[in-house]
C-alpha cells in the first residue's frame, strides 16, 4: 500500500504502538509528530492520505490541529481518525462537529484500527 | 411651667431608655460570655485544623511531583519492554526462514501473542493522562489554599479582631505541642516509598 499517514501522539508509547499497528496492517510510508504544531511543520504543505491524531497534547491539542487543517484549504479534504482517551458522548460530538470523520477510544485494538482506515481511506 | 414639665418627661424619658439599655446589656451579657467561652473552646479544634490544612499544602507541590515521576517511570519501562518486544520480533523472524512448515504456525501465534502484550501497554498512556488530570486538581486545589493563606495574613493585619484572632489562634497551643503534632503529621505525609534523593552509589560508600 503506498497511503501516506500522519500520525501525532505526545506519548511516545503511543506514538510506537500505533507506527507498529501500521506497519503490521500494511502501511509503510508514516510519518510522526509530537503535537499538533509538530504535525503542522511536518506537513509544511505536502499531501497525505490520512491523519491519525490524539487529543489532549502540550503545545497544540488535537481539537485545535483539526480546527487549523479544516480552515486550511491545502488539508481541508483530508480524512481526520481521532484516537483518544476521551470517551464521553460530547467529546465525540465535539470532534464530530469539528469535522472528525472516524473516532476511536483508547484502548484500540488492531482490528478496530484497520476497520476504520479501511472506511477512510480503502 | 407647662415647658418645664415637657423637659421634665423627657429627662425621665431618657433615663428609662438607659434604663432598659442596661437591663438588655445585663440579658445580653451572659449570652455574649457563653459565645466567648464556646470561642475558647473550639479554638484548639481551629487550631489544629489550621495546622493540618497548612502542613497538607505544603506537601501538595511534592505529592505532583510523585505524580509526574509516576508517570516517567512507567513511560520508561514501558519503552524498554517494547524494545524487548521489538527484538523478539526480530529474532523469530530470522529463525523463521530456519523452522519447518509444522512451526510456523507456532511461530505466527507467537508474534500474535508479542502484538497483544504490546497493544496492552496502551494502558501507560490511559493512566497517564489521568494522573495528569489529578496533578492538575492538585495544582488548582494548592493555588487556591495560596489565595486564601494571603487573605488571612490581610485579614489579621488590617483589623484589630483578625490580629487578635491569630493571636489566640496561635497562642492557644503551646509550642511545644504545636511541634509534637507537626511532627506526627510530618511523619504520617511522608513519603516512604523510594526516592531518589541519593544515588546507590552513595549509599555504597557509607557500606564501605
Amino acid at each position: 500500500m503506498s497511503k501516506k499517514i500522519l500520525f501525532v501522539d505526545d506519548s511516545p508509547t503511543m506514538r510506537r504502538i500505533i507506527r507498529n499497528t501500521l506497519n503490521r496492517i500494511g502501511y509503510e510510508d508514516l510519518i510522526e509528530a509530537e503535537h499538533g504544531m509538530d504535525a503542522l511543520e511536518k506537513l509544511n504543505g505536502q499531501s497525505v492520505d490520512l491523519i491519525i491524531t490524539d487529543w489532549n497534547m502540550p503545545e497544540m491539542s488535537g481539537e485545535e490541529l483539526i480546527k487549523v487543517l479544516r480552515g486550511d484549504a491545502n488539508y481541508k479534504d483530508i480524512p481526520v481518525l481521532m484516537i483518544t482517551t476521551r470517551g464521553m458522548k460530547d467529546d465525540v460530538m465535539t470532534a464530530l462537529a469539528l469535522g472528525v470523520n472516524g473516532y476511536v477510544v483508547k484502548p484500540f485494538t488492531p482490528e478496530v484500527i484497520k476497520k476504520k482506515i479501511t472506511e477512510l481511506i480503502g | 411651667m407647662g415647658k418645664n414639665t415637657e423637659q421634665i418627661e423627657a429627662i425621665i424619658q431618657q433615663i428609662e431608655e438607659i434604663r432598659q439599655l442596661f437591663k438588655t446589656t445585663a440579658e445580653v451579657l451572659p449570652f455574649i460570655a457563653d459565645l466567648f467561652q464556646f470561642l475558647k473552646d473550639l479554638m484548639p479544634i481551629i487550631t489544629e485544623t489550621n495546622l493540618s490544612i497548612v502542613e497538607s499544602t505544603q506537601n501538595l507541590p511534592t505529592a505532583s511531583h510523585r505524580i509526574a515521576d509516576v508517570n516517567q517511570t512507567t513511560e520508561m519501562a514501558t519503552q524498554t519492554i517494547l524494545d524487548k518486544l521489538d527484538a523478539i520480533s526480530s529474532r523469530l523472524e530470522s529463525v523463521r526462514q530456519d523452522v519447518t512448515a509444522n512451526r510456523q504456525q507456532d511461530i505466527a501465534e507467537i508474534q500474535d501473542d508479542i502484538a497483544h502484550i504490546m497493544y496492552a501497554l496502551q494502558f501507560q498512556d490511559i493512566t497517564a493522562q489521568k494522573l495528569e488530570h489529578a496533578n492538575r486538581i492538585l495544582q488548582t486545589i494548592y493555588e487556591k489554599f495560596l489565595t486564601i493563606f494571603q487573605q488571612a495574613d490581610e485579614l489579621k493585619t488590617t483589623s484589630q479582631i483578625g490580629q487578635r484572632f491569630i493571636h489566640d489562634l496561635n497562642g492557644s497551643t503551646d509550642e511545644a505541642e504545636l511541634q509534637r503534632r507537626r511532627q506526627t503529621l510530618r511523619e504520617k505525609m511522608s513519603d516512604t516509598v523510594r526516592q531518589q534523593g541519593i544515588s546507590q552509589d552513595d549509599i555504597d560508600q557509607y557500606f564501605k
